[in-house]
């Protein structure tokens, strides 16, 4: 359809049967245009983001009655917190849950590079092989790996059994815990880290490779040389996502071991900590004060790293 | 964007826009005020809605609704089905805001916590009014349902515990089968005699579902004469010799080899080694008979009461059904309640054959519900069993239980520390009430 510039000046939107208005009307009018043009995202993440934060960051402040009813005791809740126990054990897994989900990166870029090769067949196939762990429901996977994890009749005690190690009772040894569950959570998220990563390989040159190849460096000091410095972006994206992420584990540890084991009091992590607190037990006001804290510790660290990226993140 | 897909400036925005961390969304803060402020509404219209984790009530209210609506055809009642691990997490969350059904299951455990803080409402009018005759259900359980010399519910079903044997592994082990009138002694020495001779063959001769109290250790403490908690509920008894006696029963077969190791029965619950021919006994609930009986060897399992120290008390717990303080439609809840009160239902739900009815007479079905197997004996021990230990707000220490205790199944301390451990913590919480 052709458009005359005639039609195109009578749909100005200008309001009905508007006279071309004067510059200052039409300002206003132009200055009101992009709020609008933001205000569902400002609304959304208004509503179900900064209101409930502030609200949490409040009730921390507060104890909560069986069924609501909260009253103000100040910073009670916080020092009740930082004298407990339980907070430096939930820390430490959590800590300890984000080393091991750290530790999958390297991984990724090692698996995304050999997928990038040139030539190579059923790209799409070991791409979606890869992705899938990421599109399956964590019940789902937390079911099979508890399995796989039994100490008993588990396919990785099997397995060690053949080379003549016991293997632990996995989910049921306090730190060992932790470190399974970790690694379930490596294997969920490398579809996702090598999709990223992936897309960070088929922007770097070819030309750059040949150049390498010319000066005689082989694949290893390629890859050490070229690929990694000019993925550093893209690593650095995942560093802190794997961070924030690893640091919000909740789910795998509910549901690979559970709140009736017997340790689970020693392989707790910060949000478990706060679930047990506030809707195991009811106390809400301690809880939100855990979320606060894990909401200054995953702000600290995120903070670390983009101090420290400038140390080690090339952009072009 | 030149070749580089991924450039600071887009790494920012991605961070930006990627939530850091969502807590504690506010739970509308109008609860907690306690008292109703629903309305009564009218019988012949309403549209209700019902909660519970039982799947046969929720069956029976399937099967036996179209004839309630003959009576009522004004009242809609739409139930929701929450499994157990998450439904009075639910139902707290919604109650707090306000939002509970207007009729709930309810059991022992929490009953205070709701009738203390204005959650429910009483039914003394249908009691009063000739509508429910209390005398139709098990004393001790219609007594659970009282809060300050109201009645607020009547039993709908209750859960007593039993010994479960496999047949089969006793012959080979060629060990008697247990009686009725077995000791704790008889009991741990065939359990230690079956384990030695088949621990070969991954075969225990006893396996206890360590992570549910109400089929361990509620049991053997009061068997030893002990208690979890005071009849003022005020009070915690963990630090009682008797009590403590109990929980070292468990904590003596857990470690000398009669039983599998707490790690090899937290990787699979107790339960499922019977299940699977694994365990020659179990201590189980008449809520665990449906997993039971449908296991490949049950044609091998029989029940026998639990084992006599100084008695053989099980403990006791049950369900109820409750309004809301809130609902909008009183009057016809009442109706629903009444229903599900009533000896028709009662007769549903024992078809069903996973509970035990509590309407007076309508136990005749459920014993009939699994050929073979003695299912008298849950009705027998629910006769004299001990009630389930609560307080107004149990929750907060019975979430100590396991973690305090755990020490004790892993041999890594007494029953003596452990139990006096508890018993301060559990007492500080009860304080707090």
């Amino acid at each position: 359809m052709t458009v005359s510039l005639d039609s195109r000046s009578r749909t100005t939107p200008s309001g009905p049967e508007a006279p071309r208005s004067p510059g200052r009307r039409r300002n206003r009018y132009d200055g009101l245009a992009p709020w609008l043009f933001v205000a569902p995202t400002v609304l959304g993440i208004g509503a179900f983001y900064v209101w409930p934060t502030a609200q949490s960051v409040y009730f921390s402040f507060t104890k909560w009655g069986a069924f609501g009813g909260v009253s103000w005791i100040g910073t009670a809740n916080y020092t009740r917190l930082f004298s407990d126990p339980d907070l430096l054990v939930a820390l430490g897994n959590t800590v300890l849950y984000a080393a091991v989900a750290l530790a999958g990166i390297p991984l990724a870029i090692w698996l995304a590079s050999l997928l990038n090769r040139p030539g190579l067949r059923f790209r799409s196939f070991f791409r979606v092989l890869f992705f899938l762990p990421v599109v399956t429901v964590p019940a789902a996977v937390s079911t099979v790996w508890k399995l796989l994890y039994n100490g008993d009749y588990g396919m990785i005690n099997y397995v060690l059994s053949l080379v003549g190690i016991k293997g632990p009772y996995w989910l049921q040894t306090p730190v060992v815990a932790v470190v399974a569950v970790g690694i379930v959570g490596v294997w969920m998220s490398l579809g996702f880290n090598m999709i990223i990563l992936g897309a960070g390989l088929q922007a770097i040159s070819p030309e750059v490779y040949e150049a390498a190849e010319l000066d005689g460096a082989g694949p290893f000091r390629q890859l050490v040389h070229i690929t990694i410095p000019l993925l550093t972006p893209s690593i650095f994206f995942l560093t802190v996502m794997t961070a924030i992420g690893a640091f919000k584990v909740f789910d795998l540890i509910f549901l690979m071991i559970g709140n009736t084991s017997p340790v689970i009091k020693q392989t707790q992590t910060l949000v478990f900590f706060f679930y047990s607190k506030g809707f195991m037990v009811n106390d809400k006001g301690y809880a939100a004060a855990i979320g606060v804290v894990l909401l200054l510790i995953i702000a600290l660290v995120t903070y670390g790293q983009f101090r420290l990226q400038r140390k080690w993140v090339h952009y072009e | 964007m030149t070749r580089n897909l991924i450039n600071r400036r887009t790494v920012l925005a991605g961070l930006a826009s990627s939530a850091v961390a969502g807590v504690l969304a506010g739970c509308g803060g109008n609860g907690g005020s306690g008292g109703g402020s629903g309305g009564e509404g009218e019988t012949g219209k309403a549209d209700l809605t019902f909660a519970t984790w039982e799947s046969y009530t929720a069956n029976a209210i399937k099967k036996q609704l179209p004839a309630f609506q003959q009576k009522f055809p004004g009242i809609k009642l739409e139930v929701t089905l929450t499994p157990w691990k998450d439904y009075f997490t639910k139902l707290q969350t919604q109650a707090s805001a306000g939002n509970a059904p207007d009729l709930f299951a309810m059991n022992g455990v929490q009953f205070d916590l709701y009738a203390s803080e204005g959650m429910i409402d009483p039914i003394d009018e249908l009691v009063s009014g000739g509508q429910l005759d209390l005398a139709k259900y098990p004393k001790s359980l219609v007594e659970r349902y009282v809060w300050q010399d109201k009645q607020y519910g009547v039993p709908n079903n209750f859960d007593s515990v039993a010994l479960f044997y496999n047949k089969s592994i006793f012959d080979n082990a060629g060990q008697q089968y247990p009686t009725d009138d077995w000791t704790w002694d008889q009991f741990l020495r065939t359990a230690a005699a079956i384990s030695a001779k088949l621990k070969g063959q991954g075969i225990y001769g006893f396996t206890p579902a360590m992570g549910d109290s109400q089929i361990t250790y509620y049991n053997s403490i009061p068997a030893a004469g002990g208690y979890v908690i005071d009849r003022k509920q005020n009070k915690s008894g963990y630090d009682r010799p008797e009590t403590i006696e109990g929980l070292k029963f468990f904590g003596d077969v857990l470690n000398n080899g009669t039983s599998p190791t707490i790690q090899q029965l937290t990787d699979i619950p107790g339960t499922d080694w019977f299940i699977n021919g694994k365990g020659a006994m179990t201590w189980a609930a008449s809520y665990n008979l449906s997993d039971l009986s449908g296991s490949k060897l049950a044609k091998d399992f029989q029940i026998v009461r639990l084992p006599t120290k100084k008695t053989n008390q099980c403990v006791l717990n049950g369900t109820t059904t409750v309004i809301s303080s809130r609902s909008k439609n009183k009057a016809a809840a009442r109706e629903v309640l009444k229903w599900i009160a009533g000896p028709e239902f009662a007769a549903a739900v024992a078809e069903d054959g996973q509970v035990i009815p509590a309407y007076d007479g309508s136990q005749g079905a459920f014993l009939k519900t699994i050929p073979n197997w003695n299912l008298k004996t849950f009705i027998d021990a629910a006769a004299d069993g001990y009630l389930y230990p609560t307080s107004k707000n149990t929750k907060a220490w019975d979430q100590l239980e396991a973690p305090t205790l755990a020490p004790l199944w892993q041999g890594k301390a007494s029953a003596d520390t452990v139990g006096k451990k508890l018993a301060a913590a559990m007492n500080d919480a009860l304080a707090k009430e």
